[in-house]
């Protein structure tokens, strides 16, 4: 293959004919070539999914590069931004994949019913210090509920407890990954705040959890 | 909501390095690419990206594909 710099692979991709579509071609190798690597620990190349999702992804980058060309800086190589863009198409369709038999119901069910303290403190511990840690999570509880939006308590209960990638949170509260952060990093904020008006410091906290 | 002490621990932790100011997803996957030539370059990211460094400790998201990120780049034989 033809190692073209960025300039080069702009202007092939720009230019009609055999030079576009042998920039197109190489486009779409490099992608595929590089997503075993890219998605390793997520998919094994043998798995019978693994070639329709890699052709999937090669013809949804080329196709965003195409229509993103004027946005590329330049501030990296051509290709680590189209790896850039392939990475992400290819860990949104797997995500969405592997939390596609989740429901949101399923989720929140399993939350109703108040929880007990103590059931919730390690059991491991002795007595006294399981009674502290109790009495902390009652408290770090009533600070979320009185800090804490609705949507920001739901959004946290699928990120922090259920582990649930915070793109597949944002497409279930029909929202996006961008606005999703940016209402957890106002929820960690206000937190951070309470803590901080109820004169709460966060290493004796932490000492309490860490008590056996 | 259920929180046994190891997820109290988890979310205070969060809670702790939460910045007044921090990068969106948006923010850091603008600058991703160059990120990640900058760590491949073992370049000290946390001096000349302290944002996305920060960013990279709080969303998961972000952070996997950064991963997957370098991952591809060091399977390229033209690099």
């Amino acid at each position: 293959m033809l190692k073209r710099t960025n300039e080069q692979w702009i202007s092939d991709l720009r230019a009609s004919g055999e030079l576009h579509e042998v920039a197109i071609k190489d486009l779409r190798d490099i992608v595929v070539s590089g997503l075993p690597a890219a998605l390793s620990g997520w998919i094994s190349p043998n798995s019978p999914q693994f070639e329709g999702l890699a052709e999937e992804v090669a013809q949804e980058t080329i196709l965003k590069v195409l229509s993103h060309l004027d946005t590329f800086e330049g501030r990296s190589q051509f290709t680590t931004w189209v790896y850039k863009i392939a990475v992400r198409m290819a860990l949104t369709e797997l995500r969405r994949s592997r939390w596609k038999d989740v429901s949101l119901e399923s989720l929140v069910e399993t939350e109703e019913g108040p929880a007990s303290p103590q059931l919730m403190a390690d059991s491991s511990v002795d007595p006294e210090v399981q009674t502290m840690q109790s009495d902390m999570i009652v408290r770090i509880q009533m600070m979320m509920k009185e800090e804490l939006s609705e949507r920001q308590m739901m959004a946290m209960k699928l990120i922090a407890i259920h582990r649930m990638p915070m793109e597949e949170a944002a497409r279930r509260l029909g929202s996006e990954r961008n606005a999703l952060y940016k209402l957890m990093h106002d929820a960690r904020l206000r937190l951070k705040h309470r803590l901080a008006r109820e004169g709460l410091d966060l290493g004796e906290i932490f000492a309490v959890f860490e008590s056996r | 909501m259920d929180m046994p002490p190891a997820m109290a621990k988890q979310m205070l932790n969060a809670v702790q390095q939460t910045e007044e100011v921090e990068y969106s997803c948006d923010d850091v996957y603008r600058l991703m690419d160059e990120y990640v030539e900058l760590v491949r370059r073992g370049e000290d990211t946390s001096k000349l990206m302290p944002l996305v460094e920060h960013h990279l400790k709080m969303c998961g998201d972000c952070r996997e594909e950064v991963e997957a990120l370098l991952r591809m780049m060091d399977s390229d034989p033209q690099r």
